[in-house]
C-alpha cells in the first residue's frame, strides 16, 4: 500500500484555471481569425490604406500650394 | 550551477526582464498616441518611436530574458519542467516573444509609411495602432512576473517522478553507508 509521500498530489486549482483561460483565449483567437476575415487580414496589410486611395490623394504640401498642384511656379 | 554564477545569472535575468517590462511601458504611450491622436506630426513621431523602441529595446530584451530564464531554471533545483509555474512562465514568455516578433513587422511597416514625407495626414490617421497586442503583451509579462515572484505550489508528474527517484537514491545511499563503514 502506498504511503502519503508516494501519492502524487492532484493538479492545483490555479493550473486548471490557467488552462481554462488559455483554452478560452485560443478559441477567441481562432474565432477572430475565422470570422474576422482570416489570417490574411491579420497583419500589417490590414492597416494599410488601399494603393488607389494613396495615389488619388496628393500630399499635404501639394494641397497647401495649389500652384504646385497645377504645375505653375509659385 | 555554482552559487556565484547562479546569482549573476539571476541578477541578469531580473535586469533583462524588468527592462523588457520598462520598454513595453515606454512603448505603450506611443501606441496610445498612434490609436487616438489626430495630429499628423504626433502620429509620425509616435510610429517612428514605436519602431525604434520595438527593434532596439523590446525585441533584444525579450530574447535575452527568455534565454537567461531557461539557463536559470536548468541550473537550479527548480528545473524546467518540475514545477507548474516554470513551464507555464516559459510558455507565456515564448508566446509573448513570438507575437512580438510578428508584430515588429507591422510596426516597421507603419514606421516606413510615417517616415515618408509624402504620406498625408489622412493616411497616417488611417494606419491604426498595435494597442491590442501591446496591452496583451503587458498583461502576459505581468502575469509571468507574479508567477515568478510567488512561485505557486504544484509539482508536475515529471517533477514528482524525479523527486521520488531522488528520494529512493538517497534512501539506498543511507542503507549502504553502514556496510561501507563495516568493510
Amino acid at each position: 500500500m502506498a504511503s502519503d509521500r508516494d501519492t502524487r498530489p492532484a493538479t492545483p486549482l490555479w493550473v486548471k484555471l490557467f488552462g481554462l483561460a488559455a483554452l478560452v483565449l485560443l478559441v477567441l483567437v481562432v474565432a477572430v481569425l475565422v470570422f474576422g476575415g482570416g489570417p490574411g487580414q491579420h497583419g500589417p496589410r490590414r492597416h494599410v490604406p488601399s494603393t488607389a486611395n494613396l495615389e488619388a490623394e496628393p500630399p499635404a504640401a501639394v494641397l497647401a500650394a495649389p500652384d504646385l498642384a497645377a504645375g505653375r511656379p509659385s | 550551477m555554482a552559487p556565484g554564477l547562479r546569482k549573476f545569472a539571476l541578477a541578469a535575468h531580473v535586469a533583462l526582464s524588468v527592462g523588457w517590462l520598462g520598454a513595453v511601458a515606454a512603448y505603450l504611450p506611443l501606441d496610445v498616441t498612434a490609436a487616438a491622436s489626430q495630429d499628423p506630426d504626433r502620429l509620425r513621431a509616435a510610429y517612428l518611436g514605436m519602431d525604434l523602441i520595438a527593434r532596439y529595446a523590446i525585441v533584444p530584451l525579450a530574447f535575452a530574458s527568455l534565454l537567461t530564464g531557461i539557463l536559470i531554471s536548468l541550473g537550479t533545483p527548480w528545473g524546467l519542467f518540475r514545477h507548474y509555474w516554470v513551464p507555464i512562465s516559459l510558455l507565456m514568455t515564448i508566446l509573448a516573444t513570438v507575437v512580438l516578433v510578428a508584430e515588429t513587422e507591422t510596426i516597421r511597416h507603419f514606421a516606413g509609411i510615417a517616415a515618408d514625407p509624402e504620406t498625408s495626414g489622412d493616411a497616417l490617421r488611417r494606419l491604426g495602432s498595435t494597442l491590442v497586442h501591446s496591452v496583451g503583451g503587458m498583461v502576459v509579462l505581468l502575469t509571468v512576473l507574479v508567477l515568478n515572484v510567488y512561485k505557486p505550489q504544484g509539482m508536475t508528474p515529471y517533477g514528482w517522478r524525479k523527486l521520488r527517484q531522488e528520494r529512493r537514491e538517497r534512501a539506498a545511499e543511507r542503507e549502504r553507508e553502514p556496510v561501507d563503514e563495516a568493510v
